[in-house]
């Protein structure tokens, strides 16, 4: 048996172990990576949610506005209301009008009288200049 | 050593993939909510009150929730909520109050977009947005269910945006309003809006529109399959309607104008500054609408043929369409008049492995007809929803009155 090729039992053993100790490390050290990959796939994951609101909650959203409410209508019918309150405005319009013409019929009114008033004046002038003609006639 | 030099490769290869992985395969891309899809779960709309808009849509608010299925939840954006009340606690609507002193459309389509990943939502917002204080309804969607929003560099809205399974619209204006203010090339505004929607875009038009939002004239469907409209078809329709029953078009007419602020005996309201507003002659007025539709044509005609060559099978559908004023800010939809009588503007969805779609009707009789009849053509199981004759005197149809916030 030559030097070189002897292995003392010892020498063997300790080799042994250190293999077994590498092979461990490496071990360890995949397993630290994959768990590194992971936490930094879960990381954007989580972080997406909670920025964007997912797809599958904005459905969940949707479901939960459903559920808010009581009933399922099989008609919607939404009302204006300030449509309707537009009668008011129509009315008031009205008002305005029939407002307009009572005080243009009171205007119409005192006109007429005026020129009635106006016809007995004018019928007292031509009286009085009859009178005064007749008179300078006299003289 | 071998021991140990192995160990630590191992180690570090083991991390360099983790690290990896999630870049290489995307955790959960998020694209836009298509048009095309399963079953319509989540759809938001507003009301507007008679105190506080000229345009009252409580009656259609009402027809929009009943033409829907039983088990589509509404969430109703309301600015004055005690100036509306309902049949009964309903479990499908959900009041979403603005806050105090805004003002809102009843165009809740527009002012930002829904992007979905696997399990997330989003709500776009662009980067601003005009009209009147609409800009507030993501942030008070996002806040009762919880999501995020994201506010985007690009211009845009919703109504110029449509998405197909595999693609998404987006109307020229957009894409050239987008290249003029953030001093940019088209194709690079294309890459930025298929990296924002997470899908390819195909843009529609290749000159300014003649229709201000493209969601009134194209209709994604499944399969590689796009309807546009035909104002042609609808201009024919009109004119066969005049011949056949003038008094059902002049009915119709008058109809809409005598309804026009929401009851037949207000003809003239006065706004906040004073002005009085006064309803739109619509009366004697489809002769000139079949006109302009025709004048129309060739331009819907260029874009189903553009769509074509992309690669799409095009099918048409009717559409009666007045005078669009190009010098009208889209946004303010100020331009009132005739209705705007799109059956492309609709919503649509897969329920039990039936296509389904929700039809807009405005009560123009034989075009209503016509555009249930062309839609049966295409396979799908028609929901006709009535009542759409102001909105669209507005320009907007049931998807612009609509925004789908989540699908099954």
């Amino acid at each position: 048996m030559s030097p070189i090729t002897t292995r003392s039992p010892e020498f063997e053993i300790d080799m042994k172990t250190k293999q077994i100790f590498f092979n461990a490390a490496t071990v360890c050290m995949v397993a630290v990576a994959v768990m590194m990959t992971q936490a930094m796939f879960n990381g954007s994951v989580n972080a997406e949610q909670r920025n964007d609101g997912a797809g599958g909650d904005l459905r969940q959203r949707v479901a939960d506005l459903e559920d808010r409410q009581d009933e399922n209508d099989v008609e919607f019918v939404l009302v204006d209301r300030t449509l309707a309150d537009l009668n008011a405005r129509i009315n008031a319009n009205d008002a305005d009008i029939r407002a307009q013409a009572r005080s243009g019929r009171a205007v119409s009114e005192s006109i007429g009288r005026l020129e009635k008033r106006a016809k007995t004046l004018e019928a007292q002038q031509r009286s009085l200049a009859e009178m005064v003609k007749r008179m300078s006639l006299r003289q | 050593m071998k021991n140990i030099f192995f160990t630590a490769a191992t180690t570090l290869s083991i991390i360099s993939v983790s690290y990896l992985i999630p870049s290489l395969f995307s955790r959960d891309r998020e694209k836009i909510l298509s048009d095309v899809g399963s079953e319509i779960r989540l759809v938001a709309c507003s009301a507007t009150s008679a105190r506080t808009s000229s345009l009252r849509n409580a009656e259609l608010v009402s027809n929009i929730v009943n033409g829907l299925p039983q088990d589509v939840h509404i969430l109703l954006l309301v600015n004055d909520r005690s100036a509306f009340s309902t049949s009964s606690n309903n479990r499908r609507v959900t009041f979403v109050e603005m806050p105090p002193e805004s003002d809102i459309s009843i165009w809740p389509q527009d002012p930002f977009v829904v992007v979905q990943g696997k399990s997330t939502t989003k709500l776009i917002t662009p980067c601003s947005f005009n009209r009147e204080d609409d800009e507030r309804m993501p942030k008070q969607l996002a806040s009762i269910l919880n999501l995020e929003v994201i506010h985007s560099e690009m211009h845009f809205e919703g109504g110029n945006i449509v998405c197909g399974e595999d693609s998404v619209f987006i109307g020229y204006d957009t894409i050239q309003h987008n290249t003029v203010l953030l001093d940019s090339t088209p194709s690079s505004i294309v890459k930025r809006f298929s990296k924002l929607f997470g899908r390819p875009v195909t843009v529609v038009g290749k000159s300014s529109q003649a229709i201000a939002h493209i969601d009134l004239i194209v209709t994604p469907l499944s399969g590689r399959r796009v309807a546009v409209a035909d104002s042609r078809a609808g201009a024919r329709l009109a004119a066969a309607a005049i011949d056949e029953n003038p008094g059902g078009v002049h009915k119709f007419e008058g109809r809409c104008e005598a309804m026009f602020f929401g009851r037949e005996d207000v003809s003239e309201l006065q706004d906040r500054d004073g002005n009085t507003l006064t309803k739109p002659q619509v009366t004697g007025q489809t002769d000139e609408v079949i006109s302009a539709s025709l004048h129309l044509a060739p331009k819907l005609d260029a874009i189903a043929k553009e769509l074509s060559h992309a690669g799409y099978s095009v099918v048409r559908v009717p559409a009666l369409i007045p005078c669009q004023n190009p010098a009208a800010d889209d946004l303010q939809r100020d331009a009132v008049g005739y209705p705007f009588i799109s059956y492309s503007n609709v919503l649509v969805e897969m329920r039990q492995n039936q296509p389904v779609v929700y039809l807009p009707q405005y009560g123009f009789a034989k075009l209503d007809r016509a555009a249930v009849q062309a839609w049966d053509s295409l396979g799908f199981n028609v929901k006709p929803v009535p009542g759409f004759s102001t909105s669209s005197m507005y320009g907007g149809g049931l998807r612009c009155c609509t925004k789908v916030l989540l699908r099954n």
